[in-house]
């Protein structure tokens, strides 16, 4: 690798990406704009169901990260390309950026509207359970040094752990059930809920590729001084 | 590939069995750590009786996960001690068999453990389980199998990995959640303490993450080990 | 890929996951056709209570006429009221604040891990520079 070779491969995979940062952060304004101004008061919980409008969205795009996560891990082990665990490792960051959203505005909105923090109830319990395990896949992978064991160690970790949640769920479920399940929403309410989903979506892939860019730009940092060192520059 | 299969698993098997039965080195720690904790949960859960029946499945279950992560991490640090891994990962033997085989024993020293710890619960807390003995039984060996299927391949992988003993009940316990509560609530059932469904339900449930978790076990497994 | 091809055995536990993940969702919609009427409940729980709620206020209205016009139990039940709308206040107050809360974490959290990200991105994209001229230097060496 010469030094053009190295300039050109940068600048292919890791440009960054204004426009969605521009789309992002218009996004965001927009969104709350219409989750404070646009959205109708709703009736029995009040202020507190707005909340709801960031909660619903950021656990969904939670559970897209940790499976895409998963699903970059399996052709990691797959093929052993560096770029899908670069990957695999950015969507479950992002994943549990999100997950900590959920878990924090949770709580609060369960405070003003149950009346306690917390539930032992299927989508809360399955929520943290997958929560706890892709934290271990993130410790591992921050804590664990940066070779190819702890990688492997990983990719199976997240490609066991998604599917895991299945039975989390159904056993949670079964156990005991009792969550908001299809709340009565007002059109009004749907249009704020998908367009904070949509706003939210664009701030996954900004945010999962910026940090895609950070893994592999220390990737390509780690690869060349290591190749220095041998050289003896 | 697969037609190496049986000789290799068998060889691997007996191979580990006959180390085990010699020594006596995993069984007999992991049994001693497991009475040293049903007397310890013993004394911090004790009451009166509707409470120790109500505790109980909660407490078996979690004695199986302490014993189970502590035999489970013995397996291939035994092996790595004289770097007999390498030498197992580098021969032809299909990787499926070194897991089967790994999977199979530590079956069978967890098995060996819970025979000692759950009567020794049953005495301690005054709960009478020989009137579902056979169901208990069942619940008990497919948890045990649901949870060396998860911890067996990851034990491997913690085998070169820096805090090994720290790592795989932390990365385990979570992956097993579905067969703790399905155990606890299963034999919860048994008891008779919980009234929300039959055990036969809890079992079947137990079956099928045995069934998913040791599939994406030994589909992952050749990718895992390292050459 | 090529080095651990799809054998028998990979064959075989394709199949048993497609096997357990049936199995469990079989146990869950026999489960749920068995209490079936309990997994519809939460859902009639939160219809019910809008509807509950302006049905509640219309009723209270008239009682509250006639205990002003009635002398007798106007103190207590003022007092009652008091008691509730001070209670409602307080709800309506924590509802408020949780909201608040919940949205300035939205964004701490985002705020943060963005400054993370643009901490490491800095860092890395220093030493690659650093690296890179490293690298320049050596080639012209070499030539």
């Amino acid at each position: 690798m010469n030094h053009k070779d190295l300039e050109s491969q940068s600048n292919a995979s890791t440009k960054i990406p204004i426009l969605w940062i521009i789309l992002g952060a218009l996004g965001m304004f927009l969104a709350h704009y219409l989750v404070f101004i646009y959205a109708p008061m709703e009736t029995t919980m009040r202020a507190a169901q707005r909340i709801f409008y960031f909660h619903l969205p950021s656990a969904w795009l939670c559970y897209i990260g940790f499976i895409m996560c998963a699903g970059w891990s399996l052709r990691y082990l797959m093929t052993q390309n560096p770029k899908h665990d670069a990957l695999a490792l950015a969507s479950a960051e992002v994943g549990l950026t999100f997950g900590v959203i959920v878990l924090t505005t949770g709580p609060l909105w369960a405070r003003a509207a149950w009346g306690v923090w917390w539930k032992w109830e299927p989508r809360l319990t399955t929520m943290a359970i997958l929560f706890l395990i892709f934290t271990c896949y993130w410790v591992i992978r921050s804590f664990g040094g940066d070779n190819a064991g702890v990688r492997r160690f990983g990719a199976v970790l997240a490609v066991l752990g998604a599917p895991n949640i299945f039975f989390v769920h159904v056993a949670v479920t079964r156990w005991r059930g009792d969550h908001p399940n299809n709340i009565g929403l007002e059109p009004e309410m749907r249009v704020v809920l998908y367009s904070c989903l949509l706003i939210f979506i664009i701030l996954f892939s900004l945010l999962v590729r910026l940090r895609y860019r950070v893994h592999t730009e220390e990737r390509t940092v780690s690869a060349l001084s290591r190749r220095l060192s041998r050289i003896g520059g | 590939m697969s037609a190496q299969f049986w000789p290799c698993f068998k060889a691997i098997l007996k191979k580990d069995l006959k180390i085990e039965l010699r020594s006596k080195e995993t069984l007999a720690t992991v049994s001693l750590f497991g009475v040293v904790l049903t007397f310890l949960f013993a004394f911090g859960f004790m009451g009166d009786p509707a409470t120790n029946l109500a505790v109980a499945p909660g407490v078996l279950w979690a004695a199986l996960l302490f014993t189970g992560s502590l035999s489970v991490g013995r397996t291939f640090a035994r092996e790595q001690e004289n770097s007999a891994f390498t030498a197992l990962a580098l021969s032809p033997a299909p990787r499926s068999a070194i897991l089967a085989a790994k999977v199979l024993v530590n079956i069978a020293v967890m098995l060996g453990v819970m025979l000692v710890i759950t009567p020794l619960l049953a005495i301690l807390m005054h709960i009478d389980l020989s009137t579902n003995l056979f169901a208990l039984m069942s619940l008990i060996t497919l948890s045990t199998v649901g949870f060396a299927l998860v911890a067996t391949p990851l034990a491997v992988m913690a085998v070169g990995a820096r805090f090994p003993e720290v790592l795989l009940p932390m990365v385990v316990f979570p992956l097993v959640t579905p067969v703790m509560i399905c155990g606890v609530r299963g034999s919860a059932a048994l008891l008779g303490t919980s009234a929300d469904l039959d055990y036969l339900a809890w079992t079947q449930m137990i079956l099928a993450f045995d069934m998913m978790i040791g599939g994406g076990a030994f589909f992952l497994f050749d990718w895992m080990v390292s050459e | 890929m090529n080095r651990h091809p799809l054998n028998i055995i990979k064959l075989l536990s394709l199949l048993f996951i497609v096997l357990g993940l049936c199995l469990g969702g079989l146990t869950v919609s026999v489960a749920q056709a068995q209490d079936g009427s309990e997994s519809v409940k939460p859902e009639a729980k939160l219809e019910a209570k809008p509807e509950a709620k302006p049905e509640a206020k219309p009723e209270a209205k008239p009682e509250a006429k006639p205990a002003q016009v009635d002398i007798r139990p106007n103190p207590k039940r003022a007092a009652n009221k008091n008691f509730d709308s001070e209670k409602e206040e307080r709800l309506e107050n924590l509802r408020y604040k949780h909201l608040w809360i919940a949205y300035s974490l939205v964004w701490i959290i985002i705020f943060v891990f963005i400054r993370q990200t643009w901490q490491r991105s800095q860092a890395v994209s220093s030493r690659l520079e650093e690296l890179k001229s490293r690298l320049i230097a050596l080639e012209e060496k070499d030539k």
